[in-house]
């Protein structure tokens, strides 16, 4: 699904190259769960945002579902995303000043999706994460686990191809990180692609396959 | 692009509102600063459109004309521009040239304040009325309620009104045969009501409550048979030409016209004349024609007014640009994760300019009724009389709408740019996207310059007027205008009582001195003779405009006496043809006469076959006797006995005036029983001749501080707002940096660097206005 050929992310400080990422190369397969590893600073983050199309490689090419995204302009590039790719965050960024079934149903705007069809594929979510009574409430209204499963709706409302987590369980407390990772593993069992960045070991081993990232190399790539 | 529009509808309007009422303090300072900006906006507006809106309403108003004249008399160095033009001169046309469709004259009766009208016994006084020819209101178009416009004046002594003076003086709406007897400035005349006329149609150059027939008598009569193609320049004349006629080519056939019928006039007076077409719509905002019928509204102060206008809305819309970006840490996480769950940048600007726009729409909501409920208040300030009346005028609500969109687009403009080119990326992680944005900075900052200048600006041309007018108000006019009493003789039989009445209440301890005179210093002064020294002639003649008065003119007025001597009442002897006058300094200067030599000397003037003489008594200092803003003229008062003059001035010196306007009262009913006792105090006369000065100050000042009034809620807020902006940064980003003292200290800094910016631009604008306004009184100093 994923086919990435030594993508290169760096800065030039002065007369020398800063890395960010180095000669990154990997596959992934659809039905994938790969969670990235690493300390701060190991670029991990860049790469989550290079596969989610925020962010674009200095060199090395970049293939999605086939396409030749190191190739495209900033519009088609967006145009890609907006259909093929969910965002989850850390601290979830939803928007303040719109209620829970009106940050669910934001991306279906932006993609055009008609009235009727909005509303039953946002009131199919809001059921099957059982929070249809919040439906009315704003973010600021709910607990952090609360708000992250509103951010995971968002994500996967316009049934993406691929689920970029950053750190999504970072801002929890165990019990609640614990029903966030669940309810990945939940999705990727029912066939989402997901990649996870995350520093907790215990949430790491929600995934099939583990990349461990240091100073922008891939250190360890292990599937179990 | 549709789907755009459609979340922009669905989703912009419900965000909007609920921004503005989670952010109230940025609500209320924003919708505070718009909504005065706004009010002042919409009243600039109104008020413009109220002055170009006089004389469109009649139904060939592009061609209709009147005639004026550019007179050139002899060694008068000053061309005169008079709004009016000789007698036969519209009626020449009308024969003369085929495309002169119609032609009509109008005339007030000169140097008359107030017309008497008497109903049964009763009477009233109201500003004098025109004479017009009776095809009058074939041209200009008046609503007539009752009568017929084409026909109303045919009848010699028929008189139309309007219907305020209809109510006034019969209290009924059709008083269709009922009898006005009107006088002043001559024998009081029985005329018969044929017609009754509104304004409803719009407003025109040409106002007056009544219109009498020209086949009246007297001036109108005088007008009907008089010949004079060069001097008698007192008419003002309206034509209407063909449909199509180019005015251009009729006007450059007008020297010949007037050579054909004028030479041989012309050549005796030493008179250079022209005269010009002047379109009906364009008089109320020409001012500067000598004689002209109102107070015209110069194009160049309304153009000004909308310059004014615009600069207050664009200092509402800075602000709105700066507070907005002011929270643009908040806003642009929003951007970033917009972006990331798809949102193209058109859409987010569509989101941010639907914004503004309602923010707009709800402040142009709340101006309009606080327009309206300040209405008698601003136009009090104004002198103007403009109502709102959205209903009945597509035009103002084109106007409004034009506005809000405008403003919204603007003051939209550009946080809407600004914030929605933020990368999601960098505001997502905390890397705030306003910090390297050297070109943003910029912006902002030459905004608030920009803003402070045209502010300041503002203050200064407000300043500016302000002094010149209290110059104007103060200056030395050459006599004294303070403790001054105006009595008025409005009909020509009380004259009669004038000497009388000066005598009786010099006789009070409070008056020092009484004077008589036909024009009170202010008032036009009409009459002007071109005058030679002995040993020359009318080549050489100056024009010395003149007045009538008694012997105590010059200690009532204090009016200093540099040679010769005052009148006396044997200076009414006319015998061999002359008359006794005291001349002002700048007739012996104009006509090169030592002051020594002045007293006794007989200055002569021919007009065709005669020769008046006038005889020097004495010299008097100069004073501005008329215009107050113009130079000292050559002038001169000429004796006359006191029962022939209109008005008597007394030098009163008492702080109880109460109790003086009550004997003062006793006396004039005791001399005239039949008259309505009534006064005015110089100075204030005076002060009425700046009304449009004054007016113009004023208006500077309210717009001026109506600008600054968003001023006041934004200098108590700002520090929140940028503490909220710092606390806001330092939430998303990972290091924290900076501390709140630290994040505001450098908009202090640049607050000063601002200022002197703006200080520095808006010196050049003061001055601009400096000269103007020195360029219009003819000073310097």
């Amino acid at each position: 699904m994923i086919t990435l050929k030594n993508i290169e992310r760096f800065y030039n400080t002065g007369l020398n190259k800063s890395w960010v990422l180095k000669n990154i190369s990997f596959n992934l397969k659809k039905g994938e769960f790969l969670t990235i590893m690493g300390p701060s600073g190991s670029g991990k983050s860049t790469l989550l945002n290079i596969i989610g199309m925020l962010d674009k490689p200095d060199t090395g090419e970049y293939y999605f579902l086939d396409e030749p995204v190191h190739t495209f302009s900033e519009k088609r590039r967006t145009e890609l995303h907006k259909h093929t790719i969910g965002f989850v965050f850390q601290a979830y960024h939803l928007i303040d000043e719109l209620t829970v079934y009106e940050n669910i149903e934001m991306p279906l705007l932006y993609r055009g999706v008609g009235k009727s069809e909005r509303q039953s594929m946002v009131a199919d979510l809001l059921d099957r994460f059982n929070i249809v009574g919040k439906k009315g409430l704003f973010p600021a209204q709910l607990s952090g686990g609360q708000q992250q499963l509103v951010g995971i709706a968002r994500a996967i409302v316009g049934k993406p191809k691929l689920l970029l987590a950053d750190e999504p369980t970072g801002n929890l407390h165990t019990s609640q990180g614990e029903m966030i990772m669940g309810l990945l593993k939940e999705l990727h069992g029912e066939g989402m692609t997901i990649i996870q960045v995350t520093h907790n070991e215990k949430f790491a081993a929600y995934g099939t396959r583990v990349m461990q990232i240091e100073d922008g190399f891939v250190r360890m790539d292990t599937t179990t | 692009m549709t789907q755009y529009l459609n979340i922009m509808f669905q989703n912009n309007v419900k965000i909007a509102f609920r921004n503005l009422w989670r952010n109230k303090t940025f609500s209320f300072i924003n919708l505070f600063g718009l909504t005065t900006g706004t009010a002042c906006c919409l009243y600039i507006l109104l008020y413009v459109q109220d002055h170009r809106s006089y004389d469109q309403h009649h139904s060939e108003a592009g061609n209709l004309y009147r005639i004026i004249s550019d007179l050139q008399l002899p060694n008068d160095q000053a061309e005169m521009h008079m709004a009016t033009c000789s007698p036969p001169i519209p009626m020449g046309m009308k024969s003369d040239f085929p495309e002169v469709e119609q032609a009509a004259r109008a005339c007030r009766p000169m140097g008359v304040e107030q017309s008497l009208l008497r109903v049964g016994e009763q009477v009233f006084f109201e500003k004098p009325g025109y004479y017009v020819d009776s095809n009058f209101f074939q041209i200009l178009e008046y609503q007539f309620v009752a009568g017929d416009p084409a026909h109303a004046l045919d009848e010699p002594f028929s008189v139309v009104i309007s219907e305020d003076l209809s109510q006034k003086l019969f209290k009924t709406n059709d008083p269709i045969g009922q009898t006005i007897g009107i006088g002043g400035g001559g024998d009081e005349q029985k005329f018969k009501v044929t017609g009754v006329f509104n304004s409803s149609l719009g407003k025109s150059h040409l106002h007056s409550e009544f219109f009498m027939t020209m086949n009246s008598g007297g001036i109108g009569e005088f007008i009907r048979t008089n010949d004079s193609w060069a001097g008698n320049n007192f008419v003002y004349s309206y034509l209407r030409l063909k449909q199509g006629t180019n005015p251009a080519a009729l006007e450059a056939k007008l020297p010949d016209f007037l050579q054909r019928h004028g030479a041989v006039q012309l050549e005796q007076l030493g008179m250079k004349k022209s005269l010009h077409l002047q379109p009906i719509a364009s008089i109320h905002t020409t001012p500067g024609l000598t004689a002209d019928q109102a107070t015209n509204t110069s194009s160049r102060f309304l153009n000004m007014l909308l310059l004014i206008a615009g600069f207050i809305q664009m200092v509402a819309c800075i602000n709105f640009m700066n507070l907005t970006t002011a929270r643009s840490t908040k806003r642009a996480q929003e951007v970033g994760v917009r972006k990331a769950v798809g949102a193209p940048r058109i859409s987010l600007i569509g989101q941010f300019l639907s914004e503004s726009l309602l923010l707009t729409a709800i402040s142009m909501l709340m101006a309009i009724p606080l327009v309206g409920l300040l209405m008698p208040f601003l136009n009090n300030l104004t002198g103007a009389s403009i109502e709102i009346a959205f209903t009945k005028n597509l035009q103002g609500i084109g106007l409004v709408g034009a506005l809000v969109v405008l403003t919204g687009l603007v003051a939209g403009s550009y946080p809407a740019f600004y914030l929605s080119s933020f990368r999601p990326l960098a505001v997502l992680r905390g890397t705030s996207g306003l910090k390297g944005n050297a070109g943003a900075t910029w912006l902002r900052k030459g905004l608030v310059v920009s803003q402070f200048a045209i502010s300041s600006a503002l203050v200064i041309g407000a300043l500016i007027v302000h002094f010149q007018l209290d110059y104007m108000l103060e200056k030395d006019l050459g006599f004294e205008k303070k403790q001054k009493v105006v009595f008025p003789f409005r009909t020509t039989e009380s004259h009669a009582a004038v000497a009388t009445f000066r005598n009786e209440i010099m006789r009070l301890p409070e008056v020092g001195s009484a004077s008589a005179m036909a024009v009170c210093p202010g008032q036009m002064v009409y009459n002007d003779l071109p005058l030679y020294k002995p040993g020359q002639d009318m080549n050489s003649a100056t024009a010395v405009r003149f007045t009538y008065c008694d012997e105590n003119y010059l200690n009532t007025l204090k009016i200093k006496l540099l040679a010769g001597r005052q009148f006396t009442q044997a200076d009414t002897s006319t015998q061999e043809g002359t008359a006794k006058a005291i001349v002002s300094e700048a007739v012996l200067n104009h006509l090169g006469i030592p002051l020594e030599a002045a007293p006794g000397m007989v200055l002569s003037s021919d007009f065709e076959d005669q020769r008046i003489k006038i005889t020097v008594v004495g010299v008097m200092q100069d004073y501005l006797y008329q215009n107050l803003g113009s130079e000292m003229d050559p002038f001169m008062v000429i004796y006359e006995q006191p029962n022939r003059l209109a008005h008597v001035i007394a030098d009163v010196n008492t702080a109880d005036f109460p109790s003086f306007f009550k004997k003062t009262e006793a006396t004039w009913k005791s001399v005239l029983p039949s008259l309505p006792f009534e006064y005015s105090f110089l100075d204030e006369n005076l002060a009425q001749l700046y009304s449009s000065e004054q007016n113009l100050s004023r208006i500077i000042s309210a717009f001026t501080f109506g600008s600054h009034l968003d001023f006041l809620p934004r200098s108590l807020w700002p520090r929140h707002l940028h503490g909220r902006a710092a606390h806001e940064r330092n939430r998303y980003s990972k290091s924290a940096r900076s501390n709140d003292g630290r994040a505001c200290w450098p908009d202090v800094k640049g607050l000063f660097e601002t200022c002197a910016a703006g200080i520095s631009y808006c010196f050049p604008v003061g001055l601009f206005f400096h000269e103007k306004m020195a360029a219009r009184f003819r000073l310097s100093h």
